[in-house]
């Protein structure tokens, strides 16, 4: 593969990771439009530090039926998903270059990167 | 600061007004993202000390919720530094084992560390980086070679002035490495980019030309972030709440600041960032002691 294949790879890699990017951003402005509240302050319940975890917070809005929350924090997960498929396609594309150690370093932070969401995940 | 931020609360809060803070912090956002892509600066810098110093959020949440706004920055901005040949993608994908594993790191900390301490410490990095934005950085092409890069074939060319191609060699692989643990523990802890400390460690140890190391820097620091705001979010840190209006306004504000093609006096505006966010430090460490 040349040198000009692979940069139009990675940019197309790119491209789809501006795709991304707005789409993540739609999901969460339409959210955050449906949660909005204009007979208090929102943001005065974050003041003190509660422990609730992302399973909690999702089956509770499930159960009130919270779709405007439910659809903000889809556009979180499309979010924090993108570096992630972003290091898995760089990782490819040094397969693809016969890079074998860069390909391997790659795939190291791809594998850390989840095990670092699962410290996330309080047993 | 309080007066500002009584002030600036009371003004909307009133009970025959409508409460307006989520626009308010979305056009806060806004400006953050615009100033960040103005002067090469993630918009956590920004967004922690607005979210907690104006808004009264908790330093966790702000934290969490900056993490997420670079996570949309730096994805959305990878094809521009792509685009002008800096960016070297063999560096930034060696250097992230170094900024993923810190940020593990700071994210196992983060949880142990009072809030205290967390605005003590903000406020000594706003304060450093204040003073990193007046540093003079000089332009030096390293002739040594590193084994390791030798190794990864890690040196590079970069498009010169004169229109035509600089080759680079890269200096002290490991030194880079371990400073970009650092950066990464920073970079959970503080919710911020860290880009300072990562082109401090490209530009000063692996001796990367300028502007190969601030493309490289900018280029990593989605991949940085993400490392910790996964786990954020698992921990149910990251509010919608909060964290929809910042990223929102963030992506807004550096598209209008990357697209906006009028000439700014960045110097100027570079001078007043320095005094504002030399002003922010203080506050954060009062806030700290307090």
């Amino acid at each position: 593969m040349s040198d000009d294949q692979l940069l139009n790879l990675e940019l197309k890699i790119s491209a789809l990771l501006r795709w991304g990017v707005l789409v993540a951003g739609a999901l969460m402005l339409i959210g955050w439009a449906s949660l909005l509240d204009f007979t208090q302050n929102p943001l005065a319940a974050f003041h003190d530090y509660k422990s609730e975890s992302l399973h909690d917070s999702v089956q509770q809005a499930f159960t009130n039926h919270q779709w405007g929350l439910l659809t903000a924090y889809a556009g979180l997960v499309v979010l924090i998903s993108l570096p992630l498929l972003r290091v898995l396609m760089t990782a490819v594309l040094f397969v693809k270059q016969k890079e074998k150690t860069l390909a391997a370093i790659a795939f190291i932070v791809f594998a850390t990167l989840i095990l670092s969401f699962s410290l996330g995940i309080e047993l | 600061m309080s007066e500002l931020s009584y002030a600036f609360t009371s003004l909307f809060s009133g009970s025959k007004t409508l409460r307006m803070y989520e626009f308010i912090l979305l056009a806060s956002s806004i400006v953050a993202g615009f100033l960040g892509s103005l002067l090469g600066l993630g918009g956590g810098i920004i967004i922690v000390p607005t979210l907690t110093l104006l808004f009264h959020v908790n330093i966790r949440y702000a934290i969490a919720a900056s993490l997420i706004s670079i996570v949309a920055t730096s994805s959305g901005a990878a094809a521009s530094y792509l685009k002008d040949n800096l960016t070297n993608l063999r560096v930034a994908v060696l250097l992230e084992i170094g900024t993923v594993t810190g940020a593990i790191t700071g994210f196992l900390i983060a949880k142990k560390i009072q809030s205290s301490a967390l605005f003590l410490l903000f406020g000594f990095f706003l304060f450093f980086s204040a003073l990193m934005m007046l540093r003079k950085r000089g332009e030096h092409l390293s002739t040594k070679d590193h084994p390791w890069s030798q190794r990864l074939k890690l040196a590079g060319h970069f498009p010169n002035e004169r229109g035509g191609l600089s080759h680079y060699n890269v200096e002290n692989v490991p030194l880079g490495l371990a400073a970009m643990y650092f950066a990464g523990v920073l970079s959970a802890l503080l919710g911020i980019g860290s880009g300072i400390f990562k082109v401090l460690a490209m530009d000063g140890a692996m001796k990367l030309p300028m502007k190969v190391s601030s493309a490289t820097s900018n280029f990593m620091i989605g991949v940085t972030a993400t490392a910790s705001a996964g786990a954020f979010l698992l921990r149910g840190d990251i509010r919608p709440e909060i964290a929809a209006p910042v990223s929102v306004g963030i992506i807004i504000g550096s598209w209008i600041g990357a697209h906006l093609m009028v000439k700014m006096p960045a110097s100027l505006i570079r001078k007043i960032f320095v005094v504002v966010l030399s002003i922010v430090s203080i506050q954060m460490i009062i806030k700290g002691l307090s």
